[in-house]
C-alpha cells in the first residue's frame, strides 16, 4: 500500500502544508483586516466616475451615493472593445 | 468619491492623490508592456497550431484512415500534440501574459526584473517547440498531460516558468499596497504550486501504480493549481473593472481562494476509481472532490450577484461577454466534476467521452474564454490602439460559443451512451462505437466552428500588431478612448491607455 502512495501523500502534504503556513501568515500579518475595503484595490478612481450606459436610473443614483457623481462621459472602448 | 471608500486610500502604504494612482498604473503597465505583448503573440500562434492538430485528432476519430501513411501525424501523436499546445502553449502563455500586466496594477509597484520574465518567456515556447517536435516524432513521455520529452523539453518549462515566478513573486515582495488583492492571491499561488506539482510529475524513476497515481496528481492539478488559479483571477480582476463597482462579497472570494487551496491537492485520485490504489487514497479524492461545492459556489454567487440585474452591460463589452461565460462554465465543469467523481457516476462515465467533454469544458469554456476576454481587454491598452473591427469580434465570440455547444452536448451525449452500451456485456463493441459516431461528428462540426473562430481572432491579433487604423465612418465602437481621456495626452504618450 505505501509504495503506490508514498509520492502522493508527500507531494500532497507538502501542498497542504504550504498553504496552512500561507494562511497562517497572512492572518498575522493582517491580510484579513478591512476584508471589505480590500475589494476596492483593483479599482481606480476613475472607474467609478465613468457612465455606464447600461445602468439604470436607480443603478445610477446608486453610484452617485457610493462614489459620488460620474463626470466622464462614457467613452467607447473602454470596456475591452465596446460600442 | 466618498474618501473613505477611495482605493486611494484603502490598503495603500501611503494615500495618493488621483494623479499620483494615474501615474502608478502608468508605470505600473509600461514595466510588463514588451512582456505581455510577446506572450500574447505566442499564445496565439500555439492557439493557431493546437487548433489544427485538434481538429484533425477528431475528424480521425470518425474517419480513421484519414493521414496515417505519416505517422507523425496519426492519432496518438496529433491529439497528445493538440492538448499539449493548448494547455502548455495557448492557455499557459495567455495566462503569463495576463499575469505580468495584472500584478503590477494591483501591488502599485512595476515589474521587477521584466528582463527575467522575458527571458522566461523565451525559454517556455523553446520548451514547446522541443516538446511538440519530440512528440510528433514519437518520443513522448506516455503520461497524460506530461508526454513532452522529460529530458529535452520539461527543463525549459522549469526554467521559463521559474524566471516569470521570479519576476511576479519579487514584484509582490515590493509592493506599495499593505493588502494582496484576492487576484495576486490566486496568481501568486499558482506560480507557486505549479513547479510543485510540475517537478513531481516529471520526476523520474516511477513505475506502475506509482507511477499512474503521480500522472493523475499532477494531471488535475495542472487544471486546478495552475489554470484556474490565473483564469479566476482575470475574472475577480475585470468582472469589477469593467462594472465599476466592487466584487458583491469580499469575503466569499477569499473563502473560495483559500478553500481550493485546502482541497483541490487531493482531488487527482479519482481518475483512478477502479484502479489498484489503496482504497483510503481513492475515497479521500471523492471527499475532497465534494468538497470543491464550497469555493465553486463561492466563486459562481460572487461573480453573479456582482453582475445581477447588470447583465446589459454584456452587450457593451465583448471582455464582459467572454468572460462571464468563462465564469460559468467554470460553476458546471466543477459542479460536473464533483458529480463525476463519485464512484456510481464514474463507473458509467469513466473511459468515455464524456471525460473528454468534461475537460473540454473546463480548459476550453472555462479557461479559454477568460484568456479571450482578457486579451480583449489587455491587448489595445498594451498597442495604444483600439480593436479594429466590431464585426470580427462578434464572429469571434458567437463561432466559438456555437462551436462549443456543439462540441459538447453530442459528445457528451454520445459518451453516456457509450458508457451504457460499455457496461453491457450483450453488447459488441463495433455497435458501441457506431451509437457514438453521432456525437463524434458533432464534435468535429464543433471543432471546426471553433477554428473558425481562432482564426478570425488571430487575423484580428495580427491586424493590431501590424497597427491597421479602423475604417472611417464605422462606429465609435473601435476609438482610442480609454478612461482618462479628460487627463492630458502627454500622459498617454508617456505610457498608453490606462
Amino acid at each position: 500500500m505505501l509504495p503506490s502512495s508514498l509520492i502522493v501523500t508527500l507531494a500532497i502534504t507538502i501542498l497542504g502544508l504550504l498553504t496552512v503556513a500561507a494562511f497562517v501568515w497572512a492572518w498575522r500579518l493582517g491580510h484579513f483586516d478591512r476584508i471589505s475595503s480590500q475589494a476596492l484595490l483593483p479599482m481606480d478612481d476613475d472607474d467609478f466616475t465613468v457612465t455606464r450606459p447600461w445602468e439604470t436610473a436607480a443603478q445610477r443614483a446608486q453610484r452617485v451615493e457610493e462614489f459620488g457623481p460620474t463626470h466622464t462621459a462614457a467613452a467607447p472602448g473602454v470596456w475591452g472593445g465596446t460600442e | 468619491m466618498s474618501a473613505t471608500l477611495s482605493p486611494t486610500v484603502v490598503g495603500m502604504a501611503s494615500p495618493t492623490t488621483d494623479m499620483e494612482n494615474l501615474d502608478i498604473r502608468l508605470r505600473a503597465d509600461a514595466s510588463s508592456r514588451q512582456v505581455a505583448i510577446r506572450a500574447f503573440a505566442f499564445a496565439v500562434i500555439w492557439l493557431l497550431i493546437g487548433s489544427v492538430f485538434g481538429l484533425v485528432a477528431s475528424i480521425k476519430l470518425h474517419t480513421p484512415d484519414w493521414l496515417v501513411s505519416n505517422a507523425a501525424m496519426t492519432f496518438g501523436r496529433v491529439r497528445t500534440a493538440h492538448l499539449n499546445a493548448m494547455a502548455y502553449g495557448w492557455a499557459s502563455n495567455a495566462m503569463l501574459g495576463v499575469s505580468v500586466w495584472i500584478i503590477p496594477r494591483l501591488v502599485h509597484t512595476e515589474l521587477r526584473v521584466p528582463k527575467a520574465a522575458e527571458a522566461g518567456l523565451y525559454f517556455w515556447n523553446v520548451g514547446m517547440v522541443l516538446g511538440i517536435i519530440g512528440i510528433l516524432a514519437g518520443y513522448s513521455d506516455g503520461l497524460e498531460w506530461l508526454e513532452m520529452p522529460r529530458y529535452w523539453a520539461d527543463p525549459f518549462f522549469v526554467i521559463g516558468g521559474g524566471l516569470v515566478g521570479l519576476s511576479l513573486l519579487s514584484t509582490i515582495a515590493v509592493r506599495e499596497v499593505d493588502h494582496l488583492y484576492v487576484s495576486v492571491w490566486y496568481i501568486m499561488a499558482a506560480f507557486i504550486w505549479f513547479p510543485i506539482i510540475f517537478v513531481v510529475g516529471n520526476w523520474p524513476g516511477y513505475s506502475g501504480v506509482e507511477s499512474a497515481a503521480v500522472n493523475w496528481f499532477y494531471a488535475h492539478n495542472a487544471l486546478g493549481l495552475w489554470l484556474t488559479p490565473v483564469c479566476l483571477a482575470a475574472a475577480y480582476y475585470f468582472i469589477p473593472k469593467i462594472l465599476g463597482r466592487p466584487i458583491y462579497s469580499y469575503q466569499l472570494s477569499l473563502l473560495g481562494f483559500w478553500t481550493l487551496g485546502f482541497f483541490y491537492s487531493l482531488n487527482g485520485m479519482h481518475h483512478l476509481i477502479g484502479g489498484p490504489l489503496p482504497t483510503w487514497m481513492i475515497t479521500t479524492s471523492i471527499v475532497a472532490s465534494a468538497l470543491m461545492i464550497i469555493p465553486v459556489v463561492a466563486v459562481g454567487v460572487n461573480q453573479h450577484m456582482t453582475l445581477n440585474k447588470r447583465f446589459a452591460a454584456l452587450r457593451y463589452s465583448p471582455t464582459l461577454r467572454f468572460i462571464v461565460f468563462g465564469s460559468v462554465a467554470y460553476s458546471l465543469v466543477s459542479l460536473q466534476g464533483v458529480f463525476m467523481a463519485f464512484r456510481e457516476v464514474n463507473r458509467l462515465t469513466h473511459f468515455t467521452h464524456v471525460t473528454v467533454a468534461h475537460a473540454h469544458l473546463g480548459l476550453y469554456s472555462f479557461v479559454t474564454m477568460i484568456m479571450f476576454g482578457s486579451i480583449y481587454y489587455i491587448l489595445p491598452r498594451l498597442l495604444g490602439r483600439e480593436w479594429i473591427s466590431q464585426r470580427l469580434i462578434t464572429w469571434h465570440f458567437w463561432s466559438v460559443a456555437i462551436g462549443q455547444i456543439v462540441y459538447l452536448v453530442p459528445l457528451t451525449v454520445a459518451g453516456m451512451v457509450q458508457g451504457v452500451a460499455m457496461a453491457d456485456p450483450r453488447t459488441s463493441w463495433e455497435q458501441v462505437v457506431s451509437a457514438m459516431m453521432p456525437g463524434l461528428i458533432g464534435r468535429s462540426i464543433g471543432g471546426t466552428l471553433l477554428t473558425i473562430g481562432h482564426c478570425v481572432f488571430a487575423y484580428h491579433v495580427f491586424l493590431m500588431f501590424r497597427g491597421a487604423k479602423r475604417r472611417q465612418g464605422l462606429p465609435p465602437f473601435h476609438d482610442v478612448a480609454p478612461i482618462v481621456t479628460r487627463r492630458s495626452k502627454a500622459t498617454f504618450a508617456a505610457g498608453g491607455l490606462q
